[in-house]
């Protein structure tokens, strides 16, 4: 599971410059600065975001030059090496609703264009609009947009379709984020954690606002309803233009605190897989995190030991654990688990990296079980 | 044309509820939302306010609504649907509420249904998704619940309408119990095939609806001849204020933010031939007492047209 903020993600929406527009100037060429640019900083860029256009440029570009640059974005992404392409119809002016034939020829003519790749289509979903109204429609209703990517999967040989669940559009359409996830299990490859006000179409972060004390979407449900579907997609946070307007002093923290909200849900949502994945654990901490650990995996092989930097505790047991110095880890197998049941992750993480274990560490956080 | 009804609330009056009944004739009502659930507010549920009207036993409760039943009869208003009390379960409340809503309160208003020999009424769902972890979970609360009535409704053939609600965070409103109409079709013939008989049906809440952006076309589509009975009103999409259709707009192109032209057509695809029943009492309180008359008859006005609508062909 990924976590994808505005450096890995390949926009080409950024490259819609003016020549780029007028075909003057190649989008992909563009593209390709880009890529080589942030490779040296983030290694590789595996999702890609093809262009759409706003009401504007639907109102004064020719329909042909738009479908031509949203084909060339996508091509542009393939040959870049892009594993994935988030793709949302290119040109819907958000006032009128979606229609659905024109929709489903869209993507098959993109699965066409792909048909010889092993490139993943996104679909994200999309509320449809009846007079001003944010409504469900086959891009939002559960069942119909199960419907709707399952038929695009049969009609494509090589089912490149998944769901990009943004969970900003499904509190718009009012809907239950945990069902929606749950009936759409199999699809949803990509998750797109924003919320809003749920009355006007804007993508805030997860936890940026609060209202009669609570979060605007109830991302303890989300988070639960992610884990027990065991999704293994990866995590959108790139919450589109307004970044790009932030001052540029202050993009380094922003970022920064964007990717730290990215590894909260990712560490959350997979935690319990993580756990589960291997067959010998030991912890790390002794106490009330060590006790609530013993219980949720009480029916579980227990941990070898547990282990605490307070020495007056070793030699002593905790919750069915005998407990040890953390010098002890030092003899475990490479393949034993270290989880770390305490609130100071950072610190102890930084423990474990000073003594040089080989050892996989998962952290257990008991907020959202 | 189809029947058209509106809720009794603020209408009918237990003084005089032929006064009441006459009203709804002259405005040119033909049938009713009996409004049980005026007699144990909501509110006051939730504060743990029981009144003691439920306390009356089914034979005082027989000669209290009597008066009632004949002024519906004499005024040829047929009481099609009531509203139970709601909620019937609170989350936290003690044991003791909760089995004197269930216990008493349901098996009364039952008892009630029967005798104003009406043949539909409405319960909401139990909230517990949240609580219990799932809708299915909170589906299971609701089904025994229903379990317990069911028998009732079997031998008196009335059909136990479930209807779809919203849940509030933060102020904003999204999808409660039975908003998902596969699961709700399905649980409606699971229960109907146990009985052997139809104890149990849908109430489609347009409003609710509305507030938690549902797609109309599929979701009447889906359940179709299992809608039993409506609750007519419209909103802005953002608060539940059961105010008239047609009332709210969200562009400046003025036209109605509600999709009821996909509601009437919906309604004549499955050919829909029940009443159109408005639950629009609090419109009775945002237009002056005096205009109450001209506002009844706008809401029969509305009735007549989406009848027409949906009986064309």
């Amino acid at each position: 599971m990924k976590v994808i903020t505005s450096s890995e993600l390949l926009d080409y929406n950024r490259f819609k410059t003016p020549p780029v527009m007028d075909g003057e100037e190649a989008i992909h060429f563009l593209a390709e600065e880009y890529i080589k640019k942030s490779i040296a900083r983030v290694k590789e860029i595996t999702l890609a975001k093809s262009v759409c256009f706003q009401e504007y440029e639907i109102k004064t570009r020719p329909r042909v030059a738009l479908e031509r640059l949203f084909k060339e974005s996508i091509i542009s992404a393939k040959n870049l090496g892009c594993k994935a392409i988030l793709i949302e119809p290119y040109i819907w002016d958000k006032k009128s609703s979606l229609k659905k034939e024109e929709t489903t020829r869209m993507y098959l003519d993109i699965a066409e264009l792909l048909k010889d790749t092993d490139v993943t289509i996104f679909i994200k979903n999309q509320y449809d609009i009846y007079n001003g109204s944010y409504n469900r429609g086959f891009l939002s209703d559960a069942y119909q947009l199960k419907d709707f990517i399952k038929k695009l999967n049969r009609a494509s040989a090589n089912k490149p379709f998944k769901l990009a669940l943004d969970t900003g559009v499904a509190n718009l359409c009012g809907q239950s984020i945990p069902e929606l996830i749950n009936t759409l299990k199999e699809e949803i490859g990509l998750i797109i954690p924003v919320e809003n006000n749920g009355q006007e179409d804007s993508s805030a972060l997860p936890f940026s606002n609060y209202t009669n004390g609570v979060t605007w979407i109830n991302w303890t449900a989300v988070i639960k309803a992610l884990r027990k579907i065991e999704f293994d997609g990866d995590i959108l946070l790139a919450p589109g233009e307004p970044q790009w307007n932030i001052p540029a002093i202050i993009k380094p923290a922003l970022s920064k605190h964007i990717r730290e909200i990215g590894q909260y849900f990712q560490s959350l949502i997979s935690m319990e897989t993580q756990i589960r994945k291997y067959e010998s654990k030991v912890l790390f901490g002794a106490g009330n995190m060590c006790r609530i650990y013993m219980e949720y995996f009480s029916t579980e092989k227990p941990p070898l030991f547990t282990c605490d930097n307070n020495s007056a505790r070793w030699g002593q047991t905790a919750y069915g654990l005998e407990i040890k110095n953390p010098k002890s880890l030092k003899d475990l197998p490479p393949d034993t688990a270290i989880i770390i049941c305490n609130m100071y992750y950072d610190e102890i993480r930084i423990q474990l990296k000073s003594m040089n274990l080989p050892n996989p560490v998962v952290i257990f956080n008991d907020e959202i079980l | 044309m189809l029947d058209i009804g509106v809720q009794t609330k603020g209408v009918v009056k237990d003084e005089n509820p032929s006064e009441g009944f006459n009203k709804l004739k002259a405005a040119g009502f033909t049938a009713c939302d009996f409004s049980l659930n005026a007699y144990l507010y909501n509110k006051k549920i939730y504060a743990g306010e029981l009144n003691d009207f439920f306390d009356k036993s089914v034979e005082e409760l027989k000669a209290y609504f009597t008066p009632h039943k004949h002024a519906a009869q004499a005024a040829d208003i047929r009481i099609n649907q009531m509203h139970m009390p709601y909620p019937i379960y609170v989350p936290g409340a003690p044991k003791a509420t909760n089995d004197y809503l269930q216990n008493v309160v349901a098996q009364k208003s039952m008892e009630i249904c029967k005798f104003l020999e009406c043949p539909y009424i409405v319960i909401h769902g139990f909230k517990l998704a949240d609580k219990l972890g799932g809708e299915e979970a909170e589906w299971e609360k609701t089904a025994q619940f229903i379990d317990t009535i069911a028998p009732f409704a079997a031998e008196s053939n009335i059909t136990i309408c479930i209807e779809n609600l919203y849940n509030n965070r933060a102020g904003h409103l999204t999808e409660g119990p039975c908003c998902d109409p596969i699961k709700a079709a399905k649980r409606i013939d699971d229960f109907n095939n146990r009985y052997k008989a139809e104890v149990l049906g849908f109430c489609f809440d347009i409003g609710h609806g509305n507030l938690v952006h549902l797609d109309f076309d599929f979701f009447l589509h889906t359940l179709g001849r299992r809608i039993k009975v409506l609750h007519l009103h419209d909103n802005d999409g953002v608060r539940d204020l059961h105010q008239v259709p047609f009332t709210f707009t969200k562009t400046r192109d003025n036209t109605s933010s509600t999709n009821w032209p996909a509601f009437i057509k919906a309604m004549r695809d499955i050919g829909y031939k029940g009443i159109l029943s408005f639950e629009t009492a609090p419109v009775l309180d945002s237009f002056p007492k005096e205009l109450s008359e001209e506002v009844l008859n706008l809401i029969a006005g509305v009735g007549r047209y989406l009848s027409v609508q949906i009986l064309s062909s």
